[in-house]
């Protein structure tokens, strides 16, 4: 893995602004599972990919999480220092009796919530930088999977429990629906920022799309992936293309059910049901799909879209947080809006797809949308954030007050035929949690909790025309790859 | 009052503004869209958070300002919304024939967004609505028609001939009588201070909250007050009101600071 100073230049792209302050750092991530965990889902991989960008750049990096059977204790994998203790439930006091006893030993602490965090700052030093990391929001998942009073108790915990112990601490969030649930469910007061997923495919396989339509649904099989909307819509599909054929890769509790449900349906010929595929022949599927059905009720980000949008394959899915955010609509994929029926959506999308340039026009924007994400750029936000808290506990240390605002407004400033001289004071100007977004001679850059006003005070004081910038209340997209102006 | 005959530019004593130095300043601003030096009436409405309805509001507030006889305009004011908010208002912003203009204010507060609305506007009338519509935008029509004289203009549900909605709960009931209790010493006159539809004179409007400085709830009292000591005329209109889900006001947390404000109010007058 090249450092990441150099891949960022690589690559024209979003990024946080600021350079890497990370050589000789020791940092601390915290998950409840290990990447090679059954169970491993999208925040095993965010967590691992990150925690190995931050190793690639300098830090010396722990990982701390809980061991799956089989699994050593402790291991030195891609020159990470991977720690792994206990299972579902005692990995909590596990973590917190790690950090009580080797806390002071790390100047960052990455705490990623599943659900319930580990409430990192109880044990931490207070010189100790802590940034939480939450991929959605699981107030409802709770009474899905635990009766009451632990169902109460979990979504206390996530609620209040977050709320009371993180304070004014950062936290990342996969994705601006994320930052929605945070701050208005969990009624989360600290800064929020956007460190999106990225697609982890290395080189995508060509395209072979074929002949007959083919939908791919991927993720592993529980409730609310509500797979069982797609295999409802394929009845409803066949008489207008009786060659349809669907793919399920995936595994998990709910595949009985939805084989049942595919048998009763009388569409058990035409639903493949792949289970669990190594990464090739999950691969080779999608790069053969139509289109990748994900029928969920809700997600962090959607990473099977962004992985599905690598291949050039567009999505199909509700218009649910998360998704939101993972599909362009009209562009990379459908949302089924409130009223329309999950069906009916996938039966026009097929039905536009069923046109080869339509579809090749998807698939091109589709896999520039998926170029917008990397884990070096996710990793140099998270940085970015790690910083400015380790500068932020410095300077409340000091007594020092801030001076932006904490709001959660965001602006976005674009600037059309930049000079050399003018950007260089300009990437000067903003902070590094600020997103910095460059294009042929365009730059944009997205104010964390800035107003219009706020911008030009900011580009005025560091001597930069105001006049020259067209300054904008930033969007949700904006957040996700640093500027709406400069999309696909 | 359906006889009050709608108020055209020209018919009033308020000059349409004139001149590149306001709508320079309004750029400043924020506002991006140049068709606003031609609006007469300028309605601003703040929101935090408003997804799932904004676009109703909108769709409701242009349908009805595109059927007057004068030229209108909408601020939108996002005073931090995490949701999908903006989106929403900037489509909106292109696709009709009333320009819908969206800026940020990054001060919380209901009064530090309306604030911003109001200096960001340049016509001869300023509006404000709260996003839900609560006071249907129907309302605009008497409450034009009673601000031909200038001044302000302000939605009432207290008033002689307002039917008070009787659907909150009662501990809000309470407080409400309460801070009208108190109001009532604070702003002589005038009956429902907190209605949020209120119509001022342009050029007033942007004085009197140049001048304001209360960033939340109770930024309607400070407004008027200010408007009662220069004695700006302030007339009451009686409008409907429904209560809906959704209010971002929240006793435990917002109460504190009403109240706070409101001291600071008081103490003002006798410094």
């Amino acid at each position: 893995m090249p450092p990441l100073q150099q891949r960022d230049h690589q690559r024209p792209s979003a990024r946080a602004v600021g350079g890497s302050p990370l050589a000789g750092l020791r940092v601390l991530f915290i998950n409840w599972r290990e990447r090679n965990d059954p169970q491993a889902g999208g925040a095993e991989l965010f967590c691992s990919a990150l925690a190995s960008q931050f190793g690639a750049d300098g830090a010396e990096v722990t990982l701390f999480t809980s061991r799956p059977r089989g699994a050593r204790p402790q291991a030195v994998p891609d020159g990470l220092n991977a720690v792994r203790s206990g299972g579902r439930w005692s990995v909590y006091p596990r973590a917190a009796w790690f950090m009580a006893r080797n806390g002071g030993r790390f100047d960052a602490i990455i705490d990623s919530s599943n659900g319930i965090p580990f409430f990192s700052p109880l044990f931490a030093r207070r010189r100790t930088a802590v940034v939480g990391v939450i991929y959605h929001v699981h107030q409802e998942q709770f009474s899905l999977h635990f009766r009451w009073p632990l169902s109460a108790i979990g979504r206390a915990l996530e609620r209040h429990g977050t709320r009371l112990v993180y304070g004014q601490r950062p936290m990342a969030v996969i994705s601006p629906s994320t930052r929605a649930e945070v701050r208005c469910r969990l009624g989360y007061q600290g800064p929020l920022f956007v460190v999106p997923v990225a697609a982890d495919t290395g080189q995508p396989e060509s395209r072979r799309r074929l002949p007959s339509p083919r939908v791919v649904c991927l993720g592993r099989l529980v409730p609310h992936k509500r797979v069982e909307l797609l295999l409802e819509a394929v009845p409803q599909l066949l008489p207008r293309w009786p060659d349809l054929a669907v793919d399920v890769i995936g595994d998990g509790p709910s595949l009985p059910v939805l084989r049942a449900r595919a048998e009763h349906l009388g569409v058990g010929k035409v639903v493949r049901f792949r289970g669990f595929l190594p990464a090739s022949a999950r691969d080779r599927l999608l790069s053969q799909a139509w289109a990748l059905a994900q029928p969920a009720l809700n997600e962090g980000f959607g990473l099977s879209v962004l992985e599905a949008s690598a291949h050039g394959v567009p999505a199909i899915a509700c218009s649910v947080p998360g998704l939101v955010d993972a599909i362009r609509v009209g562009e990379t994929g459908w949302l089924a809006s409130e009223g329309v029926s999950f069906a009916s959506t996938l039966e026009q999308a097929i039905a536009s797809l069923a046109d080869e340039r339509e579809a090749a026009a998807y698939a091109e924007r589709c896999r520039r949308w998926a170029n917008q994400f990397s884990w070096a750029q996710s990793a140099s936000r998270l940085v970015a954030i790690v910083a400015s808290e380790l500068d932020r506990v410095a300077r409340s240390r000091s007594g020092e007050r801030e001076r932006r605002e904490t709001s959660d407004l965001c602006c976005t400033a674009v600037f059309d035929d930049i000079s050399t001289e003018a950007s260089s004071r300009l990437r000067r100007s903003v902070r590094r949690t600020d997103l910095w977004r460059e294009g042929e001679d365009q730059v944009a850059v997205t104010f964390y909790g800035a107003d219009e006003p706020g911008v030009r005070r900011i580009l005025e004081r560091n001597g930069l025309e105001a006049e020259d910038a067209t300054v904008r209340v930033a969007t949700t997209i904006s957040l996700l790859h640093g500027s709406a102006a400069l999309e696909l | 009052m359906e006889s009050s005959p709608p108020v055209h530019a020209q018919s009033t004593g308020t000059q349409l503004p004139q001149g590149e130095a306001r709508r320079d300043s309004s750029r400043q601003r924020g506002r991006e869209s140049e068709s606003e030096s031609e609006a007469y009436l300028e309605l601003v409405i703040p929101v935090l958070n408003e997804e799932p309805r904004i676009g109703r509001t909108l769709n409701a507030v242009t349908d009805y300002l595109e059927r007057q006889p004068y030229l209108a305009s909408v601020i939108v004011v996002d005073n931090g919304s995490v949701d999908r908010t903006a989106e929403i208002v900037q489509r909106f912003g292109g696709s009709g024939t009333i320009p819908v203009d969206l800026i940020g204010c990054s001060r919380r507060g209901k009064g530090a967004a309306v604030r911003t609305g109001v200096l960001a506007s340049c016509a001869a009338v300023v509006g404000f609505s709260d996003a839900d519509l609560a006071t249907p935008i129907e309302s605009l029509w008497p409450c034009l028609a009673e601000l031909r004289g200038g001044g302000v203009v302000i939605g009432s549900r207290h008033c002689a001939g307002a039917e008070p909605s009787r659907s909150r709960k009662r501990a809000r009931r309470l407080g409400a009588w309460l801070f009208r209790r108190l109001t009532r010493a604070m702003v002589p006159g005038v009956r429902d201070t907190q209605c949020g539809f209120k119509l001022f004179d342009g050029d007033v409007a942007r004085e009197l909250f140049g001048e304001c400085t209360i960033d939340g709830f109770a930024f309607d009292v400070e407004v008027l007050r200010r408007a009662r000591q220069r004695g700006v005329p302030i007339t009451e209109v009686p409008v409907p009101w429904a209560s809906s889900s959704g209010s971002t006001f929240r006793y435990l947390r917002d109460g504190p600071q009403v109240a706070r404000d409101m001291l600071r109010l008081l103490l003002r007058r006798s410094s």
